[in-house]
């Protein structure tokens, strides 16, 4: 199925270079190579075709009547034809050419000279006015093939030129002697209907000499064999058989249409044109022997019947194979688009593949096969989710569902099983087909191999994993005092229970209800204790980020718990300013309260020296736009100096003696992890705030 | 039932520590009252009711120590007994230099707590005796007039009448007589008793010359 577009281009081209003799004057040689070369830019042997082929079809247009014009006049399509294929810059050697041949062959006596060379001058001038409008309007190889085309040529070629070149051989004629109106009429109908015949049959012809060699199956070949018989025998029944009258009356002429028409709807133009030629030669012979049905005819009206005759058959029948060619074009483009993209797809080093509108695939590239080492037919359909990973499988599944149900793009990840066993993440990245008038008819789908990247990624994520669980693991040293107290909170109250529980052991009357209260006491605070100790493991703990909707409220207040006894005894008051309609966050619980717990004892720490009372840590939650809260973290220390500020949130960047200069680098990981970005700035009151942004929860739930 | 005399007062934000010390201390024999803040026991306190406090060192609003600063300046100051949650050095440091009677950890022995908090009380009993009779001296010696005051300065000093005459420019007899009025004034018969008395309210210091002085004073006058 590729042949056509093969041949297409590689005939273009060849037109090309024939076309590009005349640029390639650059350099002047010598002797014989300078011979050689004219040789070839002259295209000799073409000059040499067309010279007999002229020399042919005059005598043949001389052959009828001299008192006359022709009646057929096929010099001017053979030189039309040479004119459209040559270049305009060769144009002055094929009309040189002519010359020689209208003044020295074929020339009936007494002729005068001046008669002879007008009428070359008119004819040489309708062939390059013919050909210098057509060439516009034709492709490369020059051939009538559309509507458009075929359109211009009757107007231009036909009727147009014909017409003007019928005044000027009318009056040449005139000082022959012969009257006008009569030699006009006969100069343009002959001219009119050689032009129509003959032209698009010898492109074609042109064209057909050219073209590659194409195989042509049996069938073909029997039915052409068959087609040119048939033309043949009815071409002679029709106009070499009869009797005196036959032109008039015989029906029998019309024998050859139908199979005219055959071959013009099987075979397009080529097969029109070898049908017209086949034909007019039978009929010319005919007529130039006034056999059959020409027998006893006058001249006039053979020349008429056949003018006739050709105009009302050629006209209908090359329209139709125009009609032919031209749906022709359309499938062979059709198929050659076709053709180019499975070429393209086959060899993009990624796997595409194709589906129909009800999901099920249609059609997997060369690479999908070969990635997958498995063949067309266990992949069609629903075959090719065998391979996709069990766990990705449903995701893959609803995923294709749902975008086909929206009609909208759709970009997955998943694994698919290779040819070498292992499985491999691919990025799938397809897009609805849609054809006019029926919308969505499938999808086209191209995946690569992410594999690697998706290795990086997860180290990449297990490097981040790392680093925040060892900012936890320091900022929890910092913190281990606080917790410390925060546990002998409630253990020093279960200790006094108990010794006060032993006492009234030991007293008379015994106060059982006492004992029992203190017993839910102490049950309680060993909840508490425990709450304590949960929490500090679930801080130390080492997890992957797990998203959920949060208020700021919530992250807030489980911290300043476990702040709390730091805050006092750094004499730090911690402000909250979390209006209620700021609206839930999407994050991993554990680490953003990481951050704000940094960003908290940062804070603290930097109003450790004296003169920044009075201490205070303000934390302001805001909604910045629909997508994004603010979190700010203000305190009234010292400030951050501005050569700092830059490299706040670089790791082991530290302006504390004992810091690790981690825990604004982890907050940073952590924050971009979640969306956000996190900045610092200096207030103008003194001071320094530290913000954060986080992505607002999607209302419809969170994944 | 109490054999204290005095107050226990417990300051804690932390309700379930305060429940528990208070019945504690409770059934340990003390009259106990529980307060939540240090403010709260501020503005409820009885100011010359005598007691301790006892206080966890960090809270919200007024700590221990601040709290310790503003009893410090009343008329009737309670001793303190600190808790901490955390064992820490350098603020125990500073509150017992400010006078703390103990700094205990939340989960100190329950004897270390009960006798931190008696000798608390008793550190108060004897710090009101010791109040009550500086407050009797001061009035005693408040009755003195000036010159009065001036004659018992050279007496304590071992002068005799015609040397403090000579010195303050009057004649021997009044001096007699200022001499024989203080003695009256502050209930002394002697010299020696007169110098227990100023030693006792603070008028001279126990400085060793001065005492050596004082002391051969009544031997010259006998």
């Amino acid at each position: 199925m590729k042949a056509p577009a093969v041949a297409y281009d590689d005939s273009r081209s060849r037109a090309r270079e024939d076309g590009g003799f005349a640029t390639k004057r650059s350099e002047r040689p010598r002797g014989l190579d300078a011979l050689r070369g004219w040789w070839r830019r002259a295209d000799v042997p073409a000059v040499l075709l067309f010279a007999a082929a002229y020399v042919l079809a005059y005598r043949f247009g001389m052959a009828f009547s001299a008192s006359s014009a022709a009646p057929f006049w096929p010099p001017d399509a053979v030189l039309l034809t040479a004119l459209l294929l040559s270049p305009p810059s060769r144009w002055w050697i094929l009309v040189g050419v002519a010359l020689p041949i209208r003044l020295f062959t074929a020339v009936p006596a007494g002729t005068p000279f001046a008669f002879l060379l007008a009428v070359y001058a008119v004819d040489s001038a309708k062939g390059v006015l013919a050909a210098a409008v057509l060439r516009r309007v034709l492709s490369e190889p020059p051939r009538i093939t559309t509507v458009r085309a075929f359109a211009v040529f009757g107007l231009v070629a036909v009727l147009l030129v014909p017409a003007l070149g019928a005044v000027a051989g009318a009056a040449a004629r005139n000082t022959l002697g012969h009257p006008f109106g009569a030699s006009w009429q006969q100069w343009f109908m002959g001219n009119a209907m050689t032009q129509l015949v003959l032209t698009p049959a010898l492109l074609e012809m042109c064209a057909a000499v050219r073209r590659p060699w194409r195989a042509m199956d049996v069938r073909r070949w029997v039915e052409a064999v068959l087609l040119v018989l048939g033309l043949v025998l009815t071409g002679a029944m029709a106009f070499n058989q009869g009797h005196e009258g036959a032109l008039v009356t015989g029906r029998q002429l019309y024998a050859p249409v139908p199979l005219l028409f055959w071959a013009a709807i099987r075979f397009g133009m080529p097969g029109a044109s070898a049908g017209v030629l086949i034909v007019v030669s039978l009929s010319m012979k005919a007529a130039l022997e006034r056999g059959g049905a020409f027998v006893g005819q006058e001249h006039d009206v053979i020349a008429l019947a056949i003018q006739q005759y050709w105009f009302l058959t050629a006209a209908p029948l090359y329209l139709v194979a125009v009609l032919v060619e031209q749906e022709a074009e359309v499938k062979r483009s059709l198929v050659e688009s076709e053709a180019r993209f499975r070429n393209m797809a086959d060899t993009t080093p990624a796997m595409i593949w194709m589906s129909g509108a009800d999901g099920r695939r249609t059609w997997f590239n060369r690479h999908w096969l070969a990635f997958t080492g498995r063949r067309p037919d266990t992949e069609m359909g629903e075959g090719w989710v065998d391979h996709v990973h069990p766990e990705d499988r449903e995701h893959v599944v609803l995923g294709y569902r749902g975008a086909r149900d929206s009609r909208k793009p759709l970009t997955i990840e998943y694994r698919l099983s290779s040819e070498d066993g292992h499985y491999h993440w691919v990025l799938d990245q397809s897009v609805p087909r849609t054809a006019p008038d029926q919308g969505v008819v499938g999808y086209i789908g191209l995946c690569i191999d992410i594999t690697d990247r998706k290795r990086a990624e997860s180290e990449a994520h297990a490097h981040r994993m790392e680093l925040a669980r060892a900012g936890r693991v320091s900022t929890m040293g910092q913190l281990a005092s606080a917790m410390a107290h925060e546990l002998n909170q409630p253990l020093g109250a279960i200790l006094r229970n108990a010794e006060a529980a032993e006492l009234i052991l030991q007293q008379e009357p015994l106060d059982l209800q006492e004992v029992r209260a203190i017993l839910s006491d102490i049950r309680r605070d060993d909840q508490r204790a425990g709450a304590v100790i949960d929490r500090m493991r679930a801080m130390l703990k080492r997890r992957d980020l797990e998203f959920e909707p949060l208020t700021v409220r919530q992250l807030i207040d489980q911290i300043t718990v476990l702040l709390r006894n730091e805050m006092l005894a750094r004499r730090v008051t911690l402000q909250l300013d979390i209006p209620s309609w700021v609206p839930r966050v999407r994050g991993d619980r554990v680490h953003l309260q990481q951050v704000l717990i940094n960003l908290l004892v940062n804070g603290a720490d930097a109003m450790d020296g004296a003169g920044y009372e009075p201490r205070r840590l303000d934390v302001q939650a805001r909604l910045a736009d629909e997508q994004t809260v603010t979190v700010a973290v203000r305190d009234t220390g010292p400030g951050i100096r501005e050569d700092d500020l830059s490299r706040l949130f670089e790791p082991f960047f530290t302006t504390k003696p004992s810091g690790m200069g981690m825990g604004l680098a982890i907050s940073k990981t952590i924050v971009e992890s979640h969306g956000g970005r996190i900045w610092a700035e200096n207030n103008a009151e003194g001071g320094a705030t530290v913000s954060f942004t986080l992505k607002v929860a999607d209302s419809r739930g969170d994944t | 039932m109490s054999i204290h005399n005095g107050t226990v007062y417990i300051v804690d934000d932390d309700a379930s520590f305060l429940a528990s010390a208070a019945r504690l201390l409770r059934r340990s024999g003390f009259m106990v009252e529980a307060y939540p803040s240090a403010t709260m026991f501020l503005a409820e306190r009885k100011s010359d009711a005598p007691g301790c406090v006892v206080a966890d060192l960090e809270m919200p609003g007024m700590s221990g120590i601040e709290l310790q600063d503003v009893l410090a300046r009343t008329e009737h100051p309670l001793p303190i007994v600190f808790l901490t949650g955390r064992g820490d050095v350098p603020t125990s440091v500073a509150a017992m230099r400010r006078g703390a009677e103990d700094f205990l950890t939340k989960h100190a022995p329950k004897d270390e707590l009960v006798s931190a908090v008696k000798r608390a009380l008793e550190r108060n009993e004897r710090e009101d005796r010791e109040r009550t009779r500086r407050r009797e001296l001061e009035a005693m010696f408040a009755r003195l007039t000036p010159r009065d005051r001036e004659v018992m300065t050279h007496v304590l000093r071992g002068r005799l009448n015609k040397q403090i005459a000579a010195d303050l420019g009057i004649d021997e007899r009044s001096v007699k007589r200022h001499r024989t009025n203080l003695m009256t004034k502050l209930q002394v018969t002697s010299v020696a008793e007169l110098s227990h008395l100023a030693h006792e309210a603070g008028i001279v210091r126990p400085d060793g010359d001065e005492a050596e002085a004082i002391a051969a004073t009544p031997q010259t006058v006998a």
